[in-house]
């Protein structure tokens, strides 16, 4: 019965952890994900490479 | 292309690589709203370093970092011989690793991100997932020059069966084999467990009676690919700096690892002045053939080869010889040049 209890507060434990870093993930002002999850905003500011003169790769 | 740096919102929630957020790996400055000031410190290529990787994945960014993928070993190996020592210390400090390991593939290259080739790349494979594989996106930009095309039938010939029945690249060539063992090999020949047609295909098992005659007949003389490659290949004429010339062929003559195996040979891009910018004239030159044998991925149950014997022993089809080798080429060349003996006989298929 002690064990049982042990185990279950070990896993509740972990299980706020993770749901903390997710929360703090989400909650943390973060404009990589804003920009970098925004289709049409990476559209407008994308600029194709400038390539040098080249004949082929491998 | 833009849509190479889209990463899915819905990833975040759910993969344990977004647990901590970006800047572990990328750097930057998530606070910052201009791009420019935002990208500041930014690491766009994080596992480059496999500690990042193997912060979690140990024993794969150790074994890895051993890995030919990683090392681009075997491109030095393979040019090695053309130098004399006083060469080689040139090679390794002015060329190899800015030039040849540019190549090497970080854990991205594979599972994140597409890498870039002449600065071109399509980005993200699957919106920043950490995917297992994705061959079309991963294996064929890089090899895509000669082996994937090859493969799928882009190059003009017929596709490779194996594609044909629905295998890709992994389906041969194990993850070990990307991910290394822990033993940093000295070229791709030596690596254990490589990919072999017996593997599947094992001699003695043919039900054509006329395929287990002919294979015995010409076992550990011929590869298979001798036979079944099933159309011309690119063979790359000259160096690829700045200038090359690919045109496509099949070579037959003898392995530069096995002189006593036919085999198909491919032309490499290796011509005298290719390291000449760095100084290097090649003194060994003449040591090295400038055809290796190759497993050319354009597999063919049926060719013109497997029809007819007197494809190979009275025509001599494909097969190399002193006329048509290359202009200027290694002395070495003309060791591969096999001549078959005529048989009067022909076996119906």
């Amino acid at each position: 019965m002690k064990h049982k209890l042990r185990f279950r507060m070990i896993l509740l434990a972990a299980l706020a952890v993770v749901c903390a870093g997710a929360i703090c993930f989400a909650a943390t002002p973060n404009t990589c994900v804003n920009c970098h999850t925004n289709e049409s905003l990476m559209k407008a500011m994308y600029k194709p490479p400038v390539l040098p003169p080249s004949e082929g790769e491998g | 292309m833009y849509k190479g740096f889209v990463v899915d919102r819905e990833l975040l929630a759910k993969d344990p690589h977004f647990r901590t957020g970006c800047i572990l790996c990328h750097s930057g400055d998530p606070r910052e709203m201009q791009k420019e000031k935002a990208h500041k410190g930014l690491l766009k290529k994080p596992s480059a370093a496999l500690s990042s990787c193997g912060v979690c994945h140990k024993e794969i960014a150790e074994n890895y970092s051993k890995s030919l993928h990683f090392t681009s070993a075997g491109q030095r190996t393979g040019v090695m011989p053309r130098f004399s020592a006083a060469e080689l210390k040139i090679f390794d400090e002015k060329v190899f690793e800015k030039s040849c390991r540019s190549c090497h593939a970080s854990c991205g290259d594979c599972h994140v991100k597409g890498a870039p080739v002449d600065g071109i790349s399509i980005g993200l494979i699957a919106k920043h997932k950490f995917v297992k594989k994705d061959e079309g996106k991963t294996c064929a930009f890089c090899h895509g020059g000669r082996v994937y095309p090859e493969y799928v039938g882009e190059y003009g010939g017929a596709p490779d069966v194996h594609y044909q029945k629905g295998m890709l690249c992994m389906d041969c060539h194990k993850k070990d084999e990307f991910h290394g063992d822990g033993n940093a090999y000295a070229s791709k020949q030596h690596v254990k467990g490589r990919p072999a047609c017996a593997n599947c295909h094992k001699p003695g098992s043919e039900t054509n009676p006329a395929a287990r005659e002919s294979h015995e007949t010409h076992a550990d003389k011929v590869s298979c690919f001798g036979c079944h490659s099933g159309a011309a290949y690119r063979n790359c004429n000259t160096c690829h700096n700045g200038h090359s010339a690919a045109s496509p062929g099949m070579i037959l003559g003898r392995s530069p690892r096995d002189k006593k195996i036919l085999t198909t040979l491919r032309l490499i891009p290796t011509v005298r002045d290719t390291f000449a910018p760095s100084g290097i004239k090649m003194e060994n030159y003449d040591q090295v053939p400038n055809y290796w044998d190759t497993p050319a991925h354009n597999i063919r149950k049926r060719t013109d080869r497997t029809r007819r014997c007197d494809t190979c022993h009275e025509k001599r089809k494909n097969f190399l010889t002193k006329e048509t080798l290359l202009e200027n080429g290694s002395r070495a060349n003309e060791e591969l040049i096999f001549v078959p003996k005529p048989i009067k006989q022909q076996t119906k298929k």
